[in-house]
């Protein structure tokens, strides 16, 4: 989520193009290394070595790794404001995902509500964090 | 605090994206501030002062000092 890129000085304009440009390249890495590594686990003739499931499990890492740099980045070529807001959206996230998986935890064990996997907690992170990015801007506009 | 902003501003003809692009923030940020929605650090405070060449407790005030 960046700024309008009208609202930004010149300094800032480059850096949130190089993050657009950055995010997009690790996007594109994400879904590569996925299928790949989804390709080489299901769809290989012979069973593989355990310690090689693991290696192609922990793949997807490397572009999230790229993902959080880029967004680092980005993050410190921001003004003052632009921090804040950041750092505030990320702290409702936070918030709302830890307290919302923490409360289903104890759901899914005394009520039997259905089990969710943790792949989810990271892109209910980013959702919020969006959401929470939206709402915080919009009170210092 | 209240500050002088957006006064400075006008006698300067400057728009608010000029400031900003003076001091190298966000039009937003330059928004925030003359609408007293956010106070901004004292090296921002600083930086402020120099561009407008004034003390910097010219341009800003406690809101307690300015009501009383």
């Amino acid at each position: 989520m960046t700024c309008e890129p009208g609202d930004l000085p010149p300094k800032a304009k480059q850096a949130s193009r190089a993050y657009v440009r950055d995010m997009a390249i690790a996007a594109v890495v994400y879904v590569g290394v996925v299928y790949g590594a989804v390709t080489l686990i299901r769809h290989m003739p012979m069973s593989l070595p355990q310690w090689l499931v693991i290696v192609i499990a922990l793949t997807p890492l490397i572009p999230a790794l790229m993902m959080v740099r880029t967004y680092m980045t980005y993050l410190r070529s921001m003004d003052e404001l632009g921090r804040r807001i950041q750092t505030e959206a990320w702290l409702i996230s936070a918030a709302v995902v830890g307290l919302g998986t923490f409360t289903y935890s104890f759901l899914e064990e005394w009520a039997h509500f259905p089990r969710i996997d943790l792949v989810w907690i990271f892109p209910a992170l980013i959702f919020f964090w969006g959401l929470a990015s939206f709402i915080v801007r919009r009170r210092y506009t | 605090m209240r500050n002088r902003l957006k006064v400075l501003r006008a006698e300067r003809n400057w728009s608010q994206a000029d400031l900003a692009d003076h001091l190298e923030v966000s039009r937003q940020s330059v928004n925030a501030i003359e609408t007293g929605k956010y106070d901004p650090s004292l090296p921002l405070a600083f930086k402020i002062a120099r561009v407008f060449a004034m003390p910097i407790e010219q341009i800003f005030s406690e809101e307690a000092e300015v009501s009383a």
